[in-house]
């Protein structure tokens, strides 16, 4: 199997209820700032308007808290 | 960062790439039928039988999704071209080599062919082809212009050439698809009939 695990990436992958750009904006100001977070991007073109996050840890609860204190909604997206 | 580094997270799973086939083959297949508004990624989720979680592993978005794909299938479209060709070859070796590579690629990748079609005018599609045409036409150039000056072909103008030496290909795999030509009799495109058009081709072309 063609896995490395040395400098992996993590993509983690939430559901939230961003809408517009806007609340992007507002997001990113707390978001980018986040260590471990090398990159992230929010589907707004999906019903669950997927926040999807490359970073190179597990750095899921430090996201969900960011994205809650932000003022949205952030839960997992269960597979 | 090594492509197949990736890993979810979530459920702590690795990539796997025959998921990963799957889902750009259905994400292609959506394309094809339904547009590219036909194409969501909840949708593809249930043709390709995994969860929406899964998807957003490979692909940041919708366009992330369809611009990977596209370079993916544009490259593919580009190496089996020049398969076996160079652009030293004679006129009509060279060009019989490119007939062969196009109709195989057409034939034995006819969603992959359609999908192509589809993106080509698209603002994704031009992006990805810019790359390509720039690389196609050196080599075509190169092998057209060699060509005209060993005497083997016409020097015309490019639009006129290009309707002479691969229009007709390309409406006889467009028959052949449909599964019927102009009569709606049955129509398949073999060798014999390939050859017969581009020895009439070659004909039309010599100086």
């Amino acid at each position: 199997m063609k896995i490395q695990t040395i400098n992996a990436v993590l993509i983690l992958v939430f559901k939230t209820n961003l809408d517009k750009s806007g609340d992007l904006e507002k997001l990113s100001k707390t978001i980018s700032g986040i260590p471990g977070l090398s990159r992230w991007n929010i589907d707004l073109e999906d019903c669950d308007r997927v926040l999807r996050v490359e970073a190179h840890s597990d750095i899921r609860g430090l996201i969900m808290t960011t994205v809650r204190s932000a003022g949205f909604y952030c839960e997992e997206l269960e597979d | 960062m090594n492509e197949h580094s990736f890993k979810f997270a979530n459920s702590m799973r690795v990539r796997d790439e025959q998921k990963e086939q799957l889902i750009r083959q259905k994400a292609m297949e959506m394309i094809v039928r339904d547009g590219f508004d036909g194409l969501s990624m909840q949708k593809l989720a249930r043709a390709a039988k995994v969860s929406p979680a899964t998807i957003y592993i490979y692909f940041r978005d919708r366009d992330d999704l369809i611009q990977q794909i596209s370079v993916a299938e544009v490259d593919r479209m580009m190496e089996s071209t020049f398969v076996g060709f160079n652009t030293g070859m004679s006129f009509s070796k060279g060009l019989q080599k490119q007939w062969e590579n196009r109709m195989r690629y057409w034939l034995d990748n006819p969603l992959q062919a359609r999908f192509m079609e589809q993106i080509r005018h698209s603002p994704i599609g031009v992006k990805v082809f810019k790359k390509v045409k720039k690389e196609f036409s050196l080599k075509m150039g190169e092998f057209v212009h060699g060509a005209i000056e060993r005497g083997e072909v016409l020097k015309l103008p490019l639009e006129v050439y290009w309707s002479m030496a691969f229009a007709p290909l390309y409406q006889l795999i467009k028959y052949h698809l449909d599964g019927h030509g102009l009569r709606h009799e049955k129509f398949l495109l073999d060798e014999k009939t390939m050859k017969l058009t581009l020895k009439l081709v070659l004909k039309a072309l010599k100086p």
